[in-house]
């Protein structure tokens, strides 16, 4: 029993880690932002963010069906995680699940995703790095972040730029 | 009972510290890791009376293993190694050697999934770089292509390289090279002076989620956009022929990565003093040989270093940027031909036409005024001084209509020694008086030759019409009566201005 017991004490402690690394990290991002926005009197729902320099790796507009025709439903807004033992956002991809099949679509680096007044912040000293990447994160992977994302996106698949 | 206590002691700990690591320091997270995973071996050997202590520790190696390599993995072998001593009271060379053999299959096995990460993130990377790339080209293409206008062109490709759906850079600015002039000057420019006013733009863009094209529009539009910078830019004039980081970069063709702040190239120390450039590359704008400029790329704001990948990034745009400016100084050169008069570069009578067909096309509620000057005795001028001398005399004049109208581009030679001035919006009485105006400049101007006229000087005659005084609202009509008033003009003893009321008075 005891060999067992030594398999099964591997499997709790690796599966609780890995399946609680995740959303403890967003609780502590959460919860870091909001007192570092209270420092610094800011309130994150307020903050204007761009994803302007999100990468789309299909040509837009596109003729892949399943880009094309996809619906915002479809349309799979997933952070992108550096590993499971030690999660940090790397960015967010974008991708459209028809059945087994996963098309990319598009990446935002979270480097690039534009918060004005953090890099305001950063060079200021108000805040220092490590700040900025947490606040960034947590706003990266924000409910209201993946709406917007969402429509951007959808928005792009349907615009004829050819049309304008 | 005890099972429980024990998986639950687990996940308590693993959450627990889960929790806390998260809170903390990158190092400090990995060794809270390798606490958690000591703690999980010391909570399982207490409940199972350490009966098997020697296999449970191999969780601690995979952790030293996982959180600080190599290092962390024989070190972790090492403490396990004494911690199953201290427990069993026995040194076990074995034991000691299977840690090692196991550490190393984790160790091989914990690389090759680590080099798959690091494949994974690099393609990542490339890719992304490679597609907003091409996204960039792509959307730069169909602008260019779109235009033959300089002004909107230059836009287009400052905003490419410098906006955050271009490839980023903070600042960008674009010099022409003139070798017949022998002249390198500043033409435009985007992107802030100094920090605090690239973050106060950026929060503009931000708030107000500017695609690409919009910002093209916007700035082709707001004049009062990068105000400051194009002011300084516009000032900038470099002698071609000299020895200088511009010359070298279009000798070359290639892209030249410097620091401002640290040389003693007169270019650059002069953008480091006038634009507080530090790092920056320059690129050469040019085709089949033909220099057409330079454009300059700096982050003046994030000071984020200019890497060979992202100017290897810009190469492509400014390739593209060359054909373009190529493309539009053919097409004016073209334009000019067709359009201007070859002999007093002033507008011809095609363009005159076309521009009063817009005009009444587009402006009908609007007052239009023309005005038609005829120089007096042309004939005897070109009869006593030669055709050469006729041909100095329209250039000269043209240069003084040119200077005295409102609106250079609204001048035209209509044929032979015959001028008109188009002027929106004026009405007749304020045509008369840019007649007027005209008609003293020539009075006030010395012409060569200009003594061997009857009367002693060059004077010219105005016939002056505008769009409400007409019958019938067309563009031949305005010609008709202006001409009318001018026949009277000369008439009544030449040398005057004449206005159309109904009748010429």
């Amino acid at each position: 029993m005891s060999e067992f017991s030594v398999m099964i004490m591997v499997v709790v402690f690796v599966g609780t880690l890995l399946f609680t690394s995740r959303p403890c990290y967003r609780l502590i991002l959460r919860s870091i932002a909001k007192r570092e926005a209270a420092r610094l009197n800011v309130s994150l729902q307020d903050v204007s963010f761009s994803f302007d320099q999100m990468v789309y790796f299909i040509a837009l507009p596109t003729t892949v069906p399943e880009a094309r025709d996809a619906s915002r439903d479809e349309l799979v807004i997933e952070p992108n995680y550096e590993s499971y033992f030690f999660p940090e956002v790397n960015g967010v991809q974008v991708s459209v699940k028809s059945g087994q099949d996963v098309i990319p679509i598009a990446y935002l680096p979270l480097g690039d995703f534009s918060l004005p007044i953090l890099d305001r912040y950063v060079e200021t000293g108000l805040i220092d790095e490590r700040t900025n990447r947490i606040i960034r994160a947590h706003m990266i992977i924000h409910e209201r972040t993946s709406r917007a994302i969402r429509d951007e996106v959808y928005h792009q698949l349907h615009e004829d730029r050819m049309a304008q | 009972m005890i099972y429980g206590i024990w998986i639950g002691g687990i996940v308590v700990i693993t959450l627990v510290i889960n929790l806390l690591r998260l809170m903390t320091t990158p190092s400090l997270n990995r060794w809270l890791l390798v606490g958690a995973s000591s703690l999980v071996v010391i909570w399982h050997g207490m409940l199972f009376n350490f009966y098997d202590f020697h296999w449970s520790v191999l969780l601690l190696i995979v952790t030293g293993l996982v959180c600080f390599q190599v290092k962390g993995m024989l070190t972790a072998i090492l403490v396990s190694w004494l911690l199953v001593y201290s427990q069993s009271g026995t040194l076990s060379f074995p034991l000691l050697l299977s840690y090692v053999f196991f550490g190393l299959g984790a160790a091989l096995l914990f690389g090759y999934v680590q080099q798959l990460k690091r494949e994974r993130s690099e393609r990542l990377r490339m890719l992304t770089a490679s597609s907003r790339q091409l996204n960039v080209f792509r959307e730069v293409s169909f602008t260019m292509q779109d235009t033959l206008d300089l002004d909107r062109l230059l836009q287009t490709i400052l905003t490419s390289v410098t906006a955050g759906h271009g490839l980023g850079f903070n600042r960008s600015i674009i010099f022409f090279a003139d070798p017949e002039k022998d002249s390198i000057y500043g033409v435009m420019g985007t992107g802030p002076m100094n920090p605090e006013e690239g973050y106060q733009i950026w929060e503009e863009i931000t708030r107000q989620h500017y695609d690409l094209q919009d910002l093209i529009d916007e700035k082709e539009t707001d004049a009062t956009h990068d105000e400051q910078l194009n002011e300084r830019i516009r000032k900038m004039t470099i002698p071609f022929n000299g020895e200088h980081a511009f010359k070298r970069t279009l000798d070359s063709g290639r892209p030249l990565h410097v620091y401002a702040s640290i040389t003693d190239d007169p270019v650059l120390r002069l953008l480091h003093i006038e634009l507080q450039m530090d790092e920056c590359t320059i690129f050469p704008l040019h085709h089949q040989g033909i220099p057409y400029g330079l454009l300059v790329i700096d982050n003046v704001v994030n000071k984020k270093p200019i890497t060979p990948q992202k100017i290897d990034g810009v190469r492509p745009i400014a390739e593209q940027a060359s054909l373009a400016l190529h493309q539009t100084t053919l097409y004016q050169r073209i334009e000019t031909l067709a359009l201007r008069d070859g002999l007093t570069r002033l507008k011809n009578h095609r363009s005159f036409e076309q521009d009063l067909d817009v005009l009444f096309r587009e402006c009908e509620g609007e007052e239009l005024s023309l005005i038609v000057m005829d120089i007096d005795h042309f004939k005897h001028y070109n009869d006593t001084n030669g055709h050469l001398a006729g041909n100095e005399l329209l250039t000269r004049l043209a240069s003084v209509i040119r200077r005295s109208v409102p609106d250079e581009q609204m001048a035209y030679r209509f044929g032979g020694e015959e001028f008109v001035v188009l002027l929106p919006r004026f009405d007749e009485v304020e045509a008369s008086h840019v007649a007027e105006k005209i008609r003293t400049d020539v009075l006030q101007t010395r012409f060569t030759h200009g003594q061997t006229q009857p009367g002693g000087q060059l004077t010219l005659s105005f016939g002056v019409a505008s769009k409400h005084t007409l019958l019938h609202q067309t563009g031949e009509q305005l010609i008709e009566c202006a001409d009318q008033a001018l026949y009277a003009a000369k008439s009544r003893g030449k040398n005057q201005v004449c206005r159309w009321e109904g009748v010429p008075l």
